[in-house]
Parts: structure tokens; C-alpha cells; sequence
């Protein structure tokens, strides 16, 4: 792990949102755990929370933001962005025949829409520090 | 156009006695770009090679290289 604590809140914090959601999802399909509102407070919290932190680091450590945020990190979190982007997209295009063939809720298909739209950026990011493309 | 760079800043930075971490705070980036940017995996923008250039006081030429063909 980074000894930038910019880049360690940013690691554990992606992680934690993506932990999350894929927990979110898997008990949802299978029914079991909290209910779907439970985990959007979970999460929506988690996400906040994760947010406000990074911001006190950002301010309280200048140089290692500043490291943090080097060209390849802005990079990659460039690339993250424009893969939640397309993600949002198919998964809102698969959500939209769902509903339109009555498999989905439509209620329910906008609920999942924006776990999907937080997770998907960090995700990606996730997986570009795995590569060794980002810290 | 992604031909890749013929890369000699690790052997200009291990002449200058430096390690990465120490390199990558003097430029302020992260140890892992210039990790990375050694092994040839990211390119950096000229003002980060002018940067790393001026750190170990070579010019840019010395520290990247156009492949033959390129």
C-alpha cells in the first residue's frame, strides 16, 4: 500500500464503496440481509463519509495531494470516470428492456442506477492500482 | 500514435543516486509514476519530462529516446 496518505484514504475508500455495493448486490438477489434502503444509507453514508476525508487530507497534506493527484493518477481517474460513464449507460440500457418486458420494477431499476453510477469509477480506479497504472 | 519510448532515466536517476521515492518527491509526483514512466508504461507530458530532466540536470534527449522506426 502507498505511504501517501492521500492515495491510502483514496485505495480504502474506493475499495469500501465497491465492497459495498457488490455486497449490496449479491444480497439483494438473493434476498437476504437489509433492505434495499438500508443499503443505499450504507452506502450513500459510506460514500459521504469517504468524500469528506479525502478533503481534510487533501488539505491537511498539500504535497502528498499534490503527488496523489501526479498526471498518471488524474489519468486514471480520467479513464475511471469515462467507464462509469459507459457503464451507466449499459447498464441503464439492459435496466430499460428489463422494465419494458416487465422482468424489472421500474422503481426499482432507478434505485439500482445510482449504486452502479458510484461503484463503477471507483472500481475502474480500483483496478488500474491492481495493474500498478495508479496509486 | 502509441509507439512507445526507449526509456534511460533509471540508469540517469541510479547515476544521480537517487531512488524513486526521492526522485518522485522532487518533481512532486508519485513514486509509482516514475515506477511506472521507468518501465516504459506511462508516458509523461513534457513539462514532467522537463522536470525529471532538470532534477538530475541531463536533457530530455538523454532520458527518452524515439524507437528506431519511430
Amino acid at each position: 500500500m502507498s505511504t501517501n496518505p492521500v492515495s491510502r484514504i483514496r485505495l480504502i475508500g474506493s475499495a469500501m464503496i465497491v465492497i459495498l455495493t457488490l455486497t449490496a448486490v449479491i444480497a439483494s438477489l438473493a434476498s437476504i440481509g437489509p433492505s434495499g434502503l438500508t443499503w443505499a444509507w450504507l452506502i450513500g453514508g459510506a460514500g459521504i463519509g469517504y468524500a469528506v476525508l479525502s478533503f481534510i487530507m487533501n488539505l491537511r497534506h498539500p504535497a502528498a495531494a499534490e503527488a496523489a493527484w501526479d498526471e498518471q493518477n488524474t489519468a486514471a481517474h480520467r479513464d475511471s470516470l469515462i467507464f462509469g460513464f459507459w457503464a451507466v449507460l449499459a447498464v441503464f440500457i439492459v435496466f430499460l428492456v428489463l422494465v419494458l418486458s416487465g422482468l424489472l420494477d421500474a422503481d426499482m431499476a432507478f434505485f439500482w442506477l445510482g449504486p452502479v453510477l458510484g461503484a463503477a469509477p471507483p472500481a475502474h480506479y480500483l483496478a488500474s492500482i491492481l495493474r500498478g497504472r495508479a496509486e | 500514435m502509441t509507439a512507445r519510448l526507449i526509456v534511460h532515466l533509471k540508469a540517469h536517476r541510479t547515476k544521480a543516486g537517487l531512488t524513486q521515492a526521492e526522485l518522485a518527491d522532487a518533481v512532486g509526483v508519485s513514486r509509482k509514476t516514475v515506477n511506472t514512466i521507468e518501465n516504459g508504461i506511462f508516458t509523461p507530458s513534457t513539462y514532467l519530462a522537463l522536470c525529471l530532466a532538470d532534477e538530475l540536470e541531463v536533457s530530455v534527449h538523454d532520458l527518452f529516446e524515439l524507437p528506431p522506426d519511430g
